[in-house]
């Protein structure tokens, strides 16, 4: 037994004990940040999305309260969603089918837009623009259903389990729910559900929809007649 | 009665020690941002730093736990166990500023209350896929709350240290819900297996270091077989127990230490009066038998800290014969 004592409230520690505290920091230290460095470049997944926060730009076009509110700005359909974990509904439907002036924070995934809009909607004239829709059939789908407002961007990732709580509080606060399937070729799908609120329950878990597919001007719907959870 | 807390003052170990503290902590947090920033540009800025600040507290709660132990198997680790409380109290504000972040992000500017809305957004308990992980660090924090807001001596004196000690026993349920919180959370939706081993792996060397020091503990404690003499028990070989150090015998339920100072034996509770620190592993300094923790310090005779403080532990009665040290079990009562 050597008879070196160390006793905390004497300012220095002698020579020999000084060298093994700066041994242990130092090995401590190198772990730490090793952990640091792996733990934060291993913690996928996240999407290629974005979310221009606190840049507004000014879009003009025909407003859709339904099925989910949406602008038709030169030939492209941009979702609507109100600041916060709100939809844009209420708003929305003091305009449906009018010409609108709009200002809004663009939120962006894989060629989806949406818009967080400020609330004040300008009405402009003009003629009405109409939609193209087209009924692509009945299919099933398994999946993950998130919020739209999330999983195109304001949070990446903006979708899985940890969002999970998240998109149950968009999804009640009114903000339509996407829908994130593999079709039959394994290629990843976004698809806006339509219809009624999904459980809130099964979110950011794996389900099976069956529904009827609708195209939307450029953006793919998913009318949902069965949501499936898929057992464990 | 503010005297009784004077005796620590902030010694040049303590700064240093801080000072080490804050700049590792900021250190990791700087880098868990900075590498997630390179690695995954498209990740969100809140994402980054909710990350790292969760990181940082649970690798910093596993340093804490790895502390106690390691002293135990090595005294050479003490100066990292001296000032221990501080790095909890840091420990604690970073989870709380990882929890606090999280509820504005995940819960706030909806359509509920944001600690309504974590405490009812997820009910799914009967599910391990989708088990409710906030919920579980929320239940951690709170405790880590308790231990933090508890920490200084002041509660210590006023608790009374058996009631201290066991609030602060709750850093194991807390690390446990903890595990549970990154396993049923991050881990569930990891890309990777490797943090998943790694969370496993960090557990294995908490719960290993334990067991390996309350082994070592055992086997330290004298062999001696409990012969009794007098209603005296052998103890130790008087001889082995060096000038100013201690040998430390079970005599009865009781782990007590017995020290030469002077050439003669005395007898007093291993247990510090403090925070449960070894005592048998101090040694004596200017007449006192000195605590290894934090440097407590009590009269080998009679077990009492020296005036002006008022700590107390339990003496025992011992006396040599026949080369060995023999302790009576029951202590002596010192009034006063
Ligand atoms: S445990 Fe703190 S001085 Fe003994």
């Amino acid at each position: 037994m050597t008879d070196e004592f160390y006793v905390g409230y004497v300012p220095r520690q002698t020579a020999a004990q000084a060298r093994f505290t700066r041994t242990a920091v130092t090995v401590a230290a190198l772990l730490a940040a090793g952990l640091a460095w792996t733990l934060a470049a291993w913690r996928a997944p996240f999407d290629n999305s974005r979310f221009e926060f606190g840049v507004y730009r000014d879009y003009t076009g025909t407003l859709a309260a339904h099925p989910v509110p949406s602008l038709l700005a030169e030939g492209q359909r941009i979702l609507l969603v109100a600041e916060g974990k709100h939809g844009a509904n209420s708003l929305a439907a003091r305009f449906d089918q009018r010409n609108v002036g709009i200002r809004g924070a663009l939120i962006e995934h894989d060629g989806i837009r949406m818009l967080e809009i400020l609330p004040s909607i300008e009405p402009l004239g003009g003629p009405v623009v109409a939609p193209r829709e087209q009924d692509l059939g009945s299919v099933t789908l398994t999946g993950e259903i998130a919020d739209s407002k999330c999983h195109l961007g304001v949070m990446n990732p903006g979708r899985g389990k940890v969002h999970r709580d998240c998109a149950v509080r968009c999804l009640s606060g009114g903000v339509p729910a996407t829908f994130l399937a593999r079709d039959e070729t394994g290629a990843r799908r976004i698809l806006l559900l339509t219809g009624a609120r999904p459980p809130l329950d099964h979110v950011a878990e794996p389900v099976t929809i069956t529904g009827r597919l609708t195209r939307w001007d450029q953006l793919t719907t998913l009318r949902a007649e069965s949501i499936e959870p898929v057992r464990e | 009665m503010s005297v009784q807390y004077q005796a620590i003052t902030w010694s040049r170990q303590k700064k240093v020690y801080d000072v080490l503290l804050a700049s590792g902590a900021a250190g990791f947090l700087g880098l868990f941002v900075a590498a997630g920033a390179v690695t995954h540009p498209e990740a969100t800025a809140e994402t980054l730093l909710i990350r790292a600040l969760g990181t940082c507290a649970f690798v910093m709660l596993h340093l804490i736990l790895c502390i106690g132990p390691l002293c135990r198997l090595d005294k050479r680790f003490l100066p990292l166990l001296y000032n221990r409380r501080h790095m909890g109290v840091t420990m604690f504000l970073t989870a709380a500023a990882h929890g606090v972040f999280s509820i504005i992000q995940f819960h706030s500017s909806g359509d509920e209350n944001p600690l309504v809305s974590l405490l009812s957004s997820n009910t799914r308990v009967n599910s391990l896929s989708a088990f409710p992980f906030q919920q579980l660090g929320l239940l951690a924090l709170l405790i880590l709350f308790l231990m933090a807001a508890t920490s200084h001596d002041f509660w210590l004196h006023t608790l009374t240290p058996p009631v201290w000690k066991r609030l602060h026993m709750l850093v194991y349920a807390a690390y446990g819900l903890l595990v549970a919180h990154v396993a049923f959370g991050a881990l569930q939706s990891a890309a990777s297996v490797w943090p998943a081993v790694l969370t496993g792996a960090g557990l294995t060397i908490v719960a290993g270091l334990h067991l390996a020091a309350g082994i070592h503990e055992r086997r330290r404690d004298s062999p001696l077989p409990a012969r009794t003499h007098d209603g005296f028990v052998a103890a130790c070989e008087f001889d082995a127990i060096p000038e100013g150090r201690a040998t430390v015998a079970m005599i009865g339920a009781e782990r007590v230490a017995i020290f030469k100072h002077e050439g003669k034996p005395y007898a007093i509770s291993n247990v510090c009066a403090h925070q449960n620190g070894p005592l048998g592993e101090g040694r004596t300094i200017d007449g006192c038998v000195t605590c290894p923790w934090h440097g407590y310090q009590f009269r080998p005779d009679t077990g009492m800290s020296p005036p002006p403080f008022q700590d107390r532990v339990p003496a025992y009665r011992c006396r040599v014969d026949s080369g060995k040290v023999w302790v009576h079990p029951q202590p002596v009562r010192h009034d006063g």
